[in-house]
């Protein structure tokens, strides 16, 4: 059920909503013993408290009672969360991250915290410290990650709609192997306050739905400024449901990138790719094939940046102030920190800081992490260049259908590639939206369309469009 | 790695390693880039000008403070381990 | 001492003068508050929180980057400075850095010191804008036999400015001279009150005879700064001396002791692993608000103590001096408004009441409110309408810093200038029946004078009239002569 729908049924007959949650929860404990998108799932009790006070309330806000599902990174006050790691196993925030004030302000009810890669460092939530999320299509297979648990919870109509962060791909990538849609906003557009920090400069967080419609209504609801976020966009933020609309909204011009098409790419994505362009064509879109040249190196230096920026988000974590306890009792600071980082950090996580630390040291910063800087200014102006002159781009949102569980998790490169064609946006603060391109030997793939900066309007409207000519109905 | 401070178990540590060197493998590709010198880092794809704030108090004060740290203090102090 | 000393500076300053923490809305005012009390997410570092910039802190920094005659970079970046130790909570600190192309907020200022006899430019490296860290205290009082440690993350946050300088000084005085300079110019600024505990820290950078650089840490005032650089000097002289080798290392001055030793903290120092913080996006510093921050600069020391060398008619070294303390010189000011005589008033301030703070270790403002403006301009009427002489005047000064009186209590006591040309002669005739030796090196020896006068200073309890006391002892030779 969409949020539009729930919300009109609920307006119309507010029992309605008790309803809902109890079928909700009912679905819940069908699925969730194999699923397991949840790390935290509220009573149903206290949910129902809360239906009852947004109904005492008198408006219903744009989301209307919808049951929000919320990835473990996202601070929620009084609701544990984890990001997936034994080092905040119970850690329980004092306070809700700016977008979870943003969905109960606008009449969400958060049911629960989702499943994740450890402090977001995955691609297949195999990487979370307590269990591995499974893909609701293929119980065998991962749901992608790191946002695997939000993906599935939506995939699996376990929750209405769902938050999750992208970093590297981590909404999108899911989006793609559940058959949802997730959209990662344009870097700054959404408040990252509350939002448990893996790499600053590339995290975003974006709503995750089972239909295009619900991911604009729930982006309208957390998008715009926020004053306690110093990287947050000073700007209008339109009602982005205005631009859900089944053909294109103007003449749009797109872009294929022949480096997101290439050798890597499983062939039957690319025939689900060309697919979806022959139709958007049809509707008289213009699409082109270029080459940017520099993607080749995007990968290594998402990584190279992306790994500074966690070994140094994740320095805090000594189990002093809170987190996973440390017995002061006479041990020296580094050994007690040492003691707690051992024990809190998973081996990707470990993996990563010291990789991080590596390329931020005397003598290698040059030529580690400032190159890849320096990378990242070239695929920004690659980009800036190209959406000159078109309106959006067109890919595959992952080279694959989704992978089975251990299939890519014992080799770190194999992981790492899975996120080939979602990095270089994040590198340049794109927007991008992952939508269902149908399906490939039964499993769900997806098309990612990602533009200039704040074009959020343009991707809804052809990720609508995409969604009719897919015809995948829920 | 004292740096870090963070240490992995024993029976890991050879499979770790090989991991790391082979992702050192794929940074080398960037470190041996060799790009002009006026092509200008990218630290932040951040549009605005920075966000600065009034200088006007707001925090939270008293005894609140207290349960922003999920510890049992002493005396209101946080115990730390040994500093020497 | 003649051994070639090169010292350098690091000195951070607390911005007391704001409200708010630099990067959260917390109180700026955490002293005296129960521990913990003063915090929030941001400068706990809690996961999720997020630091946003206070505006007056920068226009504060630009205003001192001018002061100091620096050149203020076209944007202020900020940078992680990573390493583990309890009092920070992010285990890295907000700050800035001068390389990989990364600036710091301000570079290559300069302050002239007026030593008296010469004047020294000491080169400013930079200036920084940072925030600083919580505070560590021990159950046991001393780190020594702790088995832990307690945290107080009250002050964690609070705005500091980090001022680099040159190793430009070459002896401990020069280094004293310029930390007041330097704080007096925060007075006057209105960035800084130096007199709060901790709001003005200083760490020293030292080499002697060319060798390794030591650092000396924990030096909280300009007095402190001189007594722990003598001593440093002497020890590393010694060590050189008797055959040693000194090596690169840093100190802990302890001031109880007076003597510096190895510290035992080993931060995880060296490599800080900086690189550009990304939840602070660059923030550009418009050229029109550094004219419009310069027009708005309030009289700083240098031009202070320039008019009131003019208006004052006291001379260049001591108004240097009087200026080197905010406090001190509003009071010199607001004194002579009161009664005038203004060289009067900066001798007794400069010559005598410094002296006496110094030596008693007293507070500078508990000072000024004993020898408060009424009082000082008592005393300087006494002094001109003749009641006590200028020997009086300085105890007079010592005994209403000393004891917290009036001047007038002091005069009760009876302590005024003997000027009765009768009472004087017969002491004066008691002292020659002592003392006939000396009455005779006296007619050959005008030094032997002294002696005489000096006794009779004795046995009046330095009441006696200096000038008439004189005048009737040379009468008195000179009649001797004669018989």
């Amino acid at each position: 059920m969409s949020i539009r729908d729930l919300r009109a049924r609920v307006e119309g007959d507010p029992d309605f909503l008790f309803r809902y949650i109890e079928e909700v929860y009912r679905i819940v404990e069908r699925h969730e013993e194999v699923v397991r998108a949840y790390i935290t799932l509220r009573p149903m009790e206290e949910v129902v408290k809360e239906a009852e006070e947004l109904l005492r309330r008198g408006t219903l806000g744009p989301l209307g009672g919808s049951l929000v599902a919320v990835k473990d990174n996202i601070s929620t006050k009084g609701i544990r969360t984890t990001c997936g790691s034994r080092m905040l196993e119970n850690y329980v925030p004092p306070y809700d991250a700016t977008v979870v004030e943003r969905v109960k302000a606008a009449g969400g009810i958060i049911i629960g915290k989702t499943n994740m890669d450890e402090f977001a460092m995955g691609s297949t939530t195999e990487n979370s410290s307590f269990f591995p999320t499974r893909n609701p299509w293929d119980l065998e297979r991962v749901p992608g990650g790191s946002s695997g648990g939000s993906a599935a919870a939506v995939a699996a109509c376990e929750a209405t709609v769902a938050l999750g962060s992208d970093t590297g791909g981590s909404i999108r990538l899911p989006a793609a192997y559940t058959g949802t849609v997730g959209l990662k906003p344009t870097y700054g557009l959404v408040s990252r306050y509350g939002l448990i920090a893996y790499a600053s400069s590339l995290d975003q967080i974006g709503p995750i739905g089972r239909c295009v419609d619900d991911v604009a209504r729930v982006l309208s609801v957390i998008a715009g400024h926020d004053a306690r976020d110093s990287t947050s966009l000073k700007v209008e933020v339109p009602d982005y449901t205005q631009f859900v609309r089944e053909e294109p909204l103007r003449r749009y011009r797109a872009v294929v990138i022949e480096e997101m098409v290439g050798e890597g790419v499983d062939r039957g994505v690319v025939k689900a790719l060309e697919h979806v362009i022959n139709k958007l064509e049809g509707y008289g879109i213009e699409v082109e094939f270029r080459s940017v040249p520099v993607l080749e190196y995007s990968l290594p230096a998402y990584y190279i940046i992306a790994m500074a920026e966690a070994s140094s988000n994740l320095a805090r974590y000594d189990g002093l102030r809170y987190g996973i306890h440390l017995s002061a009792e006479g041990l020296l600071w580094t050994k007690a920190y040492a003691q707690v980082r051992k024990i809190g950090f998973g081996d990707e996580v470990k993996r990563r800081i010291i990789l991080g630390t590596y390329v931020l040291s005397e003598g290698l910063y040059e030529g580690y992490y400032l190159k890849a800087a320096k990378v990242r200014r070239a695929v920004y102006d690659g980009f800036r260049k190209l959406f000159s002159e078109f309106d959006f781009a067109v890919s595959p949102t992952a080279p694959t259908p989704p992978p089975r569980l251990g299939e890519v998790i014992t080799d770190p490169l194999k992981l790492y590639s899975l996120d080939i064609n979602t990095v270089p946006v994040n590198l340049a603060g794109l927007p991008a939206i992952s939508v269902p391109g149908g399906f490939v030997g039964g499993l769900p793939v997806g098309i990612q369309l990602f533009g200039p900066p704040l074009s959020e309007g343009v991707l809804i409207n052809v990720a609508r469009m995409v969604e009719v000519i897919v015809g995948y109905e829920r | 790695m004292t740096l870090a401070l963070v240490e992995v178990d024993e029976s890991k540590l050879e499979g770790i390693l090989r991991d790391l060197e082979k992702i050192v493998e794929m940074f080398n590709k960037i470190r041996d880039l060799n790009l002009p010198d006026e092509l200008e880092p990218l630290y932040t794809t951040y549009l605005g000008e920075g966000n600065v704030r009034e200088d006007v108090e707001g925090g939270v004060t008293g005894s609140e403070g207290h349960k922003l740290l999920s510890r049992e203090l002493e005396d209101g102090y946080l115990k730390a381990p040994r500093t020497l | 001492m003649s051994a070639r000393v090169a010292i350098g500076l690091e000195v951070h300053a607390q911005i007391t003068s704001l409200r708010t923490k630099l990067f959260c809305s917390c109180s700026s005012d955490y002293r005296g508050r129960k521990p913990n009390t003063n915090v929030c997410p941001t400068c706990l570092g809690l996961p999720g929180s997020l630091p946003v910039l206070n505006r007056v802190a920068l226009e504060k920094a630009i205003a001192l980057a001018l002061a100091l005659n620096c050149r203020i970079s076209e944007k202020l970046v900020f940078v992680r400075k990573h390493y583990f130790y309890p009092d920070l909570p992010k285990n890295y600190q907000i700050s800035q850095y001068d390389r990989y192309g990364l600036i710091p907020l301000a570079v290559d200022g300069s302050v002239t010191i007026d030593m008296g006899s010469y004047s020294k430019v000491i080169r400013i490296r930079r200036i920084n804008v940072e925030e600083d860290t919580g505070r560590i205290v021990y159950p046991g009082g001393s780190p020594l036999g702790s088995t832990y440690s307690l945290i107080d993350y009250n002050r964690a946050g609070i705005a500091l400015l980090e001022i680099v300088t040159e190793p430009d000084f070459s002896n401990p005085r020069e280094a004293r001279v310029f930390l007041e300079k330097l704080g007096s110019i925060l007075e006057h600024l209105d960035i800084t009150d130096t007199s709060l505990e901790g709001a003005l820290r200083a760490d020293a950078n030292i080499s002697v005879e060319g060798g390794p650089r030591v650092e000396i840490k924990n030096i909280g005032s300009p007095k402190e700064l001189e007594k722990a650089l003598g001593y440093e000097i002497t020890r590393q002289l010694n060590i050189l001396k008797s055959g040693g080798t000194l090596e690169r290392e840093t100190r802990h001055w302890i001031k109880e002791r007076g003597i510096t030793v190895p510290s035992r903290v080993k931060e995880l120092e060296g490599d800080y692993r900086y690189f550009p913080d990304p939840d602070l996006p660059p923030i550009t510093i418009p050229r029109d608000l550094i004219e419009s921050i310069k027009r708005g600069l309030p009289e700083l020391p240098d031009l202070r103590a320039r008019r009131l060398a003019e208006e004052y008619g006291i001379g260049s070294y001591m108004a240097s001096v009087l200026v080197l303390n905010k406090r001190l010189c509003d009071h010199f000011e607001s004194t002579v408004k009161l009664c005038g005589n203004p060289k009067v008033v900066s001798s007794i301030l400069v010559n005598e009441f410094l002296r006496w703070v110094d030596e008693l270790d007293l507070d500078l403002s508990e000072g000024l409110k004993r020898l408060s403006s009424e009082r000082l301009c008592g005393i300087v009427d006494y002094l001109e309408k003749g009641v006590i002489s200028v020997k009086l005047l300085k105890e007079y000064v010592r005994r209403v810093i000393v004891e917290d009186v009036g001047p007038e209590k002091i005069v009760e006591s009876g302590m005024t200038t003997l000027s009765s040309a009768e009472d004087l002669e017969k002491i004066v005739e008691e002292v020659f029946r002592e003392f006939p030796k000396a009455v005779e090196d006296a007619k050959r020896d005008p030094r032997a004078v002294n002696f005489l006068v000096g006794q009779v200073m004795r046995k009046t309890r330095g009441r006696a009239d200096p000038r008439l006391t004189n005048e009737i002892i040379m009468r008195r030779l000179r009649g001797h002569e004669s018989s």
